[in-house]
């Protein structure tokens, strides 16, 4: 099998596999911090008790999504390579067990900020609800075992890929980082919550926290704390929020993360084919020109369509 | 090691952080108001999101171990600044169809790049939302230079610890020029050294401008911009520290 | 969140003095550095932790206006390069160079107006040698693979170059680190926090880094081929991991106490 297949094929499999694992990465990224409601649109959850909403939303406050997602995707990688290279276990048993066991980290730190938080905000009367506690905690963990699966999956092969072979072929010169596998997984998990954070949290804190307010506008000050606390069906906790940012503003994020990678990993692909390290540069200016145009497409497009801002509409919208 | 290879890598290392602090002063920063749609930007922390888009070009930076010097330095500027420009066409891709709010700046009454009137598309009771064409600029230039320092205190550590693991004296030629063929293995130690003296840098130098702007930026037209030299000095003096103690160990 | 400008701190009840926090740290975590015993070394971190989760409580109150974690990631990072200074020449001169960089740090920052905070450097200072006391004490217990004493030699070993940096566990260490430091004043953060409750936290935390480290001296066991490290990797997991249970029953305990109510279920606004 060595002989019939040249390195570049296989360099464009492993990229091909490389983007499609980040792609699910992002998604579950965003989708984790959506329902244990983290970082950004948090602060809205945190402030609802001061201003006399009262709510059952999970308020996981553990820190930006870039150094938590970057702990999960460390802890995750140092259990692997203490049971891969230490004990000699083989990878495809030692990865699921090394993310097991993070689950553990992840939701203590998880219950430690709940618990923190609420009891932080006795004056305002919020209560500890112990079943939302409770009913999360396993999605928050599940959610957190995909995003470290499959980050821990890239570390992997593109380790391999620059410091070994694969299948007997030494494609260290198409693909491949050749940064050891903890410290990879926690730059690769620093990278994916800097891109869920800035994207994702748009759409769970703009759109789904405060969903009775009129579409079409920012949220001014003056509804902030206000969020929406009934839901389809009784009342809103972070579970329904997940079912509804996972369509669209966690597939965003994940689009977002496999884009970069795929940009990325082109460019170096192009480069170490003809053996010039200016073409990286060219094909560079090259896509960034593209990106310019398709922002400024979209931001004419809407100025057009949208218009500016016309007061007194008449809607009110619901609570 | 001689007195003015020392000297070189320390001030590489000072110049990278003041190159962090501007990069992260450029950056369109909404913090947390602009996940609600308050504040023009991008909805995460200053220090995040430098950290997140310098670490992109660190990776670039490791895989491109053998290059020399420059042209390392402007690739991995440039995977950082394409971090960042995917980065913002989502977040605009999200503004836009998400919740159908237009892209609209707030300090100033007319785009400062493409002169359009954009104070009639700005909500009433918010500081802008979106990311326009004028923060898209900005945001690129300044993950750039992000990116650029980043890799400007890689380099120095990773390749004295290279040539010190083969046997060589470092001197200044062979820490920006090309490496001997060196396998991927043998990198491992060194790289993983370099990127912990790295990581530490993006986090001091990108934290202490954070202080400086306090949550919102827009641009290099905002009034915050004008804390840029004070913060400037700051990275450096901050910098020159970092660099002290990182050869100390090194050497 | 914090809120940006200096504010007068009201009279606060603490359980524990800080200066007496600070007193118990050093000196139990340089003696653990300097006898030597792995298990010990990573366990006398503990304390160390709660100073500095204590220290972050202190200079965050004032407000900084971006987030706790950001004093956090800043000391910790002067702390990891002054313990990797202080592996390569000695202990003493890396707790030397952490707390003079911490000060110089503390200095520069306050005197260019970029944080107006009272008594900065000295804060900066004692987070910055509590964040190089946790690292070296974890590195300790992680990377040594003898059970001599150490005073003035240094630590770093062939084997230790490749326990670490080989294969990539200094990135662990630091970061969890990192995280146990500034995360028990994030977690306890509100109109109401009290320093009894962030510091169970920070016990929680603290288990976890050091069952954390227990896990790696197990694969740094096998690397190195010393299967007599596995002894002292036993005890720090399962200490580790008893300290952790131990701070999540009593941190639940005393949640459950001091929060507005603690319902199983209910609908806000309606009680019960």
């Amino acid at each position: 099998m060595g002989d019939a297949v040249e390195p570049i094929m296989l360099a464009v499999g492993v990229l091909a596999l490389i983007v499609g694992l980040v792609i699910v990465a992002g998604w579950f990224e965003d989708a984790e911090s959506d329902v244990g409601s983290q970082s950004n649109p948090n602060s809205q959850v945190q402030l609802a008790p001061q201003v006399g909403t009262i709510h059952r939303f999970f308020n996981k406050a553990i820190s930006g999504e870039p150094i938590s997602n970057g702990m999960w995707c460390m802890t995750a990688g140092t259990i692997f390579v203490a049971l891969w290279l230490g004990w000699n276990i083989y990878p495809l048993i030692s990865i699921p067990l090394s993310c097991g066991l993070t689950t553990l980290f992840h939701m203590t730190l998880a219950t430690t900020a709940y618990l923190g938080r609420v009891a932080s905000q006795r004056r305002f009367g919020q209560p500890i609800y112990i079943d939302v506690l409770l009913s999360h905690l396993p999605l928050i963990g599940a959610h957190g075992f995909m995003v470290t699966l499959t980050i821990l999956a890239v570390s992997y092969i593109t380790y391999t890929a620059s410091t070994s072979t694969i299948i007997n072929l030494d494609i260290s010169r198409y693909i491949g980082y050749p940064v050891a596998i903890p410290i990879l997984a926690l730059m690769l998990g620093i990278i994916s919550g800097s891109i869920g954070s800035s994207t994702g949290d748009t759409h769970y804190g703009g759109e789904r926290l405060y969903q009775h307010t009129v579409y079409g506008e920012g949220i001014s000050t003056k509804h902030y704390g206000v969020i929406t606390v009934k839901a389809e069906l009784g009342w809103r906790n972070s579970i329904d929020t997940v079912w509804f940012c996972s369509k669209y503003g966690s597939m965003m994020a994940g689009l977002c993360y496999g884009l970069i990678l795929l940009f990325d990993n082109f460019r170096l692909f192009l480069g170490s084919i003809y053996g010039r390290t200016i073409l990286n540069v060219g094909v560079g200016v090259a896509i960034l020109l593209m990106l310019f145009l398709a922002n400024r497409w979209i931001e004419a497009w809407a100025r057009r369509r949208f218009g500016p801002y016309m007061e007194n509409t008449g809607f009110k919208g619901g609570k | 090691m001689d007195f003015i290879t020392v000297t070189v890598i320390l001030l590489a290392i000072s110049t990278a952080g003041v190159l962090i602090s501007i990069g992260t002063m450029l950056l369109p920063i909404g913090g947390a108001p602009a996940a609600m749609f308050t504040s023009t930007g991008i909805a995460t922390g200053a220090e995040m999101m430098l950290t997140g888009s310098g670490i992109t070009g660190i990776l670039m930076s490791a895989a491109l171990f053998r290059e020399g010097g420059l042209i390392v330095m402007v690739n991995a500027g440039l995977s950082s600044a394409i971090m960042m420009s995917t980065v913002m066409l989502i977040c605009n891709l999200l503004a836009v169809y998400g919740r159908g709010i237009p892209p609209a700046l707030y300090t100033r009454e007319k785009d400062p790049v493409t002169g359009e009137n954009v104070k009639i598309y700005v909500t009433p009771g918010t500081t802008g939302h979106g990311i326009p064409t004028s923060c898209f600029i900005s945001g690129v230039i300044g993950a750039f230079l992000g990116g650029f320092g980043g890799s400007l205190t890689f380099i120095p550590v990773f390749r004295v610890l290279m040539i010190k693991s083969l046997g060589l004296t470092p001197s200044i030629e062979s820490i920006f020029s090309q490496l001997v063929e060196v396998s991927g293995s043998s990198a491992v130690s060194s790289i993983a050294a370099a990127s912990i003296a790295v990581l530490g840098m993006f986090l001091i130098n990108a934290n202490i401008t954070a202080y400086a702007i306090r949550g919102v930026i827009e641009g290099w037209w905002d009034p915050k911009f004008k804390n840029a030299p004070r913060t400037a000095l700051a990275c450096f003096l901050a910098s020159m520290v970092f660099g002290f103690i990182t050869l100390l160990f090194i050497l | 969140m914090g809120h940006s400008g200096v504010v007068a701190k009201a009279e606060e009840k603490i359980s524990i003095r800080s200066s007496y926090l600070a007193a118990l740290a050093l000196v139990l975590s340089l003696s653990g550095i300097c006898l030597g015993i792995p298990s010990i070394a990573a366990l006398l971190a503990i304390p160390s932790i709660i100073w500095g989760a204590d220290a972050v409580r202190r200079i965050a109150s004032y407000g900084l206006g971006t987030g706790v974690p950001s004093i956090g990631n800043l000391s910790v990072s002067i702390g990891i390069l002054s313990s990797l200074v202080g592996l390569k020449y000695n202990p003493i001169l890396g707790l030397l160079v952490a707390g003079a960089a911490g000060f110089m740090f503390g200095i520069i920052t306050s005197r260019l107006k970029i944080l107006k905070i009272p008594r900065l450097p000295r804060l900066i200072t004692e987070l910055a040698l509590s964040g190089y006391l946790t690292l070296t004490c974890l590195i300790v217990g992680v990377a040594k693979t003898d059970l001599l004493p150490v005073f003035f030699n240094s630590l770093l070993t062939d084997d230790v170059v490749k326990a670490l940096f080989w294969t990539g566990f200094i990135a662990s260490i630091y970061w969890a680190s990192t995280l146990a430091i500034f995360h028990p004043f994030n977690a306890g953060l509100g109109a109401d926090e009290r320093q009894g409750r962030t510091l169970r936290i920070a016990i929680v935390t603290s288990g976890m880094a050091v069952c954390l480290s227990g896990i790696v001296r197990l694969g740094n066991a096998g690397i190195l081929g010393r299967p007599w490290m596995v002894y002292d990797a036993a005890v720090m997991i399962i200490a580790g991991g008893l300290i952790w249970v131990y701070g999540l029953l009593s941190l639940y305990n005393i949640c459950s106490r001091e929060s507005a109510l603690t319902l199983w279920t209910g609908i806000p606004g309606r009680g019960v």
